[in-house]
């Protein structure tokens, strides 16, 4: 069986097939470079590009996967969480091209699809495992006793933490604003100069917040007269560690409380290499789980397994009508 | 060339038409469904080939209203028949917004001469002017443009005035002495667009389903 995905619900549009025999067949990103003057995703600019990129993402997966109209057995697209316009043109594509070749659509929610994405890998994840879903978007820990079945077990009460790494970025003007500068400059920073705050790590409690974390960085930073790069370098250390001891605190306690003993990593701060490291020394190598770096970002190899899934378990929408749910709830 | 089939998508306003012209018998469904046309606009289509007694696969080729008009409106058309276009492997007719809006005071009015206005939002207002042309299809005068409604002029001539602009701005808009007559409450629909098209293909101006990217006009948003 083989289904296309399509993903646009922010600023990467995205076309892939997956083959439930073969595995992934194809898989095309764009990510769009029509945000960086403006320091955030513009949602209509977001909107203009999907436009113009998405169909030949999708005729560029089909031809790499040699797949024609009938090879597709079902067509998956993004249909929230995410931008309503963004997510508008790759449901309705997805819709329409379903409805032009008479199969089956699905609509899948983008963090089933970042949840799923580790089982692209060969060592792939056997539920029931803890999942740590962290994106510009989300920060969130669920409980996965087995796909589909989902318990939320904490999320951030306000900043996601890739937004806290994309704002801090932009306190510190580095480069295109984006969280992986932050990382990157990171890496040179004095490891004793700062020490900020873990928050909401004093109770039991599974939440996390991250919008203070961004103004002691501002306040910090504010502090320093005529700051140079290797302040900036430590700032970002201190910021970065704190967020990263914070996951990693939670990701242990998450463990703890439901008696699980693996963990699945999933979303675009997924690619942080320090995380990953820290989750690592934690938890132990083959405790935790994730996909490849560029399966972590928004990409549609993800969409068309999570399609492949929820078709696998008779979930289809043979209707005409395009919904798009920009406030989806995973669970 | 007797067997054309058009299917047409108007989608750039608060109504969202489907028409269907099967060998010059043009068919429409349209409905008042503002924040609704992605949850509408298919079963439309196939509903009017289910009263036609085709199929999709017999479609030649597809046409939609291309701009200037609501953007989300515009994004629903361009995904419709990029993907039909595609799956489908026919071409696709991009049609003027405005033009379909004259087009639509000549099949209700038979108006011949017509400056359309329609409301842009933020005190702005799309224009264009039309003349009817050959093919009794109405032809640009001029390319259609954006202007605010403090900057709005329209041409002192025995014309007539078309579009919603003229009722949301009408403290605002001064209407010269020698227009014959004005419409606020035409829409461009699906039918006229499937006119324009009609026309277009048999002039091989169709476009690949990729092309099908909405003409704004306004490109500054940020």
């Amino acid at each position: 069986m083989k289904v296309l995905g399509i993903e646009t619900s922010c600023d990467e549009s995205a076309a892939a097939i997956y083959c439930d025999k073969d595995g992934l067949l194809s898989h095309k990103v764009y990510s769009q470079t029509v945000h960086s003057e403006h320091g955030g995703v513009v949602p209509e600019l977001a909107a203009r590009d999907h436009i113009r990129k998405t169909l030949g993402l999708i005729e560029d997966a089909l031809s790499e996967a040699k797949c024609s109209k009938d090879d597709v057995d079902a067509i998956a697209y993004t249909a929230g969480p995410g931008l309503a316009g963004a997510l508008l043109v790759g449901s309705m594509m997805g819709k329409t091209i379903a409805y032009a070749w008479n199969k089956p659509s699905i609509a899948v929610n983008h963090m089933e699809g970042h949840l799923l994405a580790p089982m692209l890998e060969d060592s792939a994840p056997k539920p029931p495992f803890v999942a740590l879903i962290v994106s510009g978007g989300h920060t969130m820990l669920v409980d996965v006793q087995q796909i589909g079945e989902y318990r939320l077990l904490g999320e951030t009460v306000d900043d996601a933490a890739g937004e806290a790494f994309d704002k801090v970025a932009r306190l510190l003007n580095l480069g295109k604003y984006t969280g992986s500068e932050v990382a990157k400059i990171a890496e040179l920073g004095d490891k004793k100069r700062f020490k900020f705050p873990r928050p909401m790590t004093k109770t039991r409690n599974l939440d996390f917040s991250f919008s203070g974390l961004k103004t002691k960085v501002l306040y910090e930073y504010q502090s320093i007269e005529n700051p140079v790069e290797q302040d900036k370098a430590d700032i970002a250390w201190a910021f970065q560690e704190a967020v990263i001891e914070t996951l990693v605190k939670k990701c242990k306690l998450a463990l703890q409380d439901t008696r699980l003993n693996a963990l699945v990593l999933a979303g675009g701060v997924g690619a942080n290499k320090y995380l990953r490291q820290r989750l690592a020394e934690e938890l132990g190598d083959n405790s935790v789980f994730y996909p490849r770096i560029e399966f972590c970002t928004d990409n549609a190899a993800m969409i068309a397994y999570a399609g492949w899934w929820n078709l696998s378990q008779g979930r289809k929408d043979l209707s005409l009508a395009v919904k798009v749910k920009p406030r989806w709830k995973l669970v | 060339m007797g067997n054309l089939q058009i299917l047409s998508f108007e989608t750039s306003s608060s109504i969202c038409s489907v028409a269907l012209d099967n060998k010059s018998v043009v068919s429409q469904l349209s409905e008042q469904s503002a924040n609704r046309h992605t949850e509408v606009v298919l079963g439309f289509a196939q509903k009017l080939l289910d009263e036609a007694g085709l199929r999709l696969s017999d479609v030649s080729a597809v046409s939609w209203s291309a701009g200037p008009g609501s953007f989300t409106g515009l994004r629903v058309g361009a995904s419709v028949v990029q993907s039909l276009g595609f799956a489908l492997k026919i071409p696709v007719i991009n049609v003027s917004t405005l033009q379909a809006l004259a087009q639509e005071a000549y099949i209700l009015h038979g108006i011949d001469d017509v400056f359309v206005a329609m409301d842009a939002r933020m005190s702005e207002i799309y224009c264009g002017y039309y003349k009817l042309g050959s093919n009794n299809l109405m032809q640009p005068e001029i390319d259609d443009y954006l202007v605010s409604v403090e900057k709005l002029s329209i041409p002192n001539c025995k014309t007539y005035i078309a579009g919603n602009a003229l009722s949301e701005y009408e403290e605002n808009i001064c209407i010269p002495s020698n227009i014959v007559g004005k419409f606020d409450d035409i829409f461009p629909t699906a039918r006229a667009v499937s006119a324009i098209a009609k026309y277009k293909f048999y002039k091989n101006e169709t476009c690949d389903p990729i092309k099908a990217i909405p003409n704004y006009i306004r490109n500054k948003v940020v």
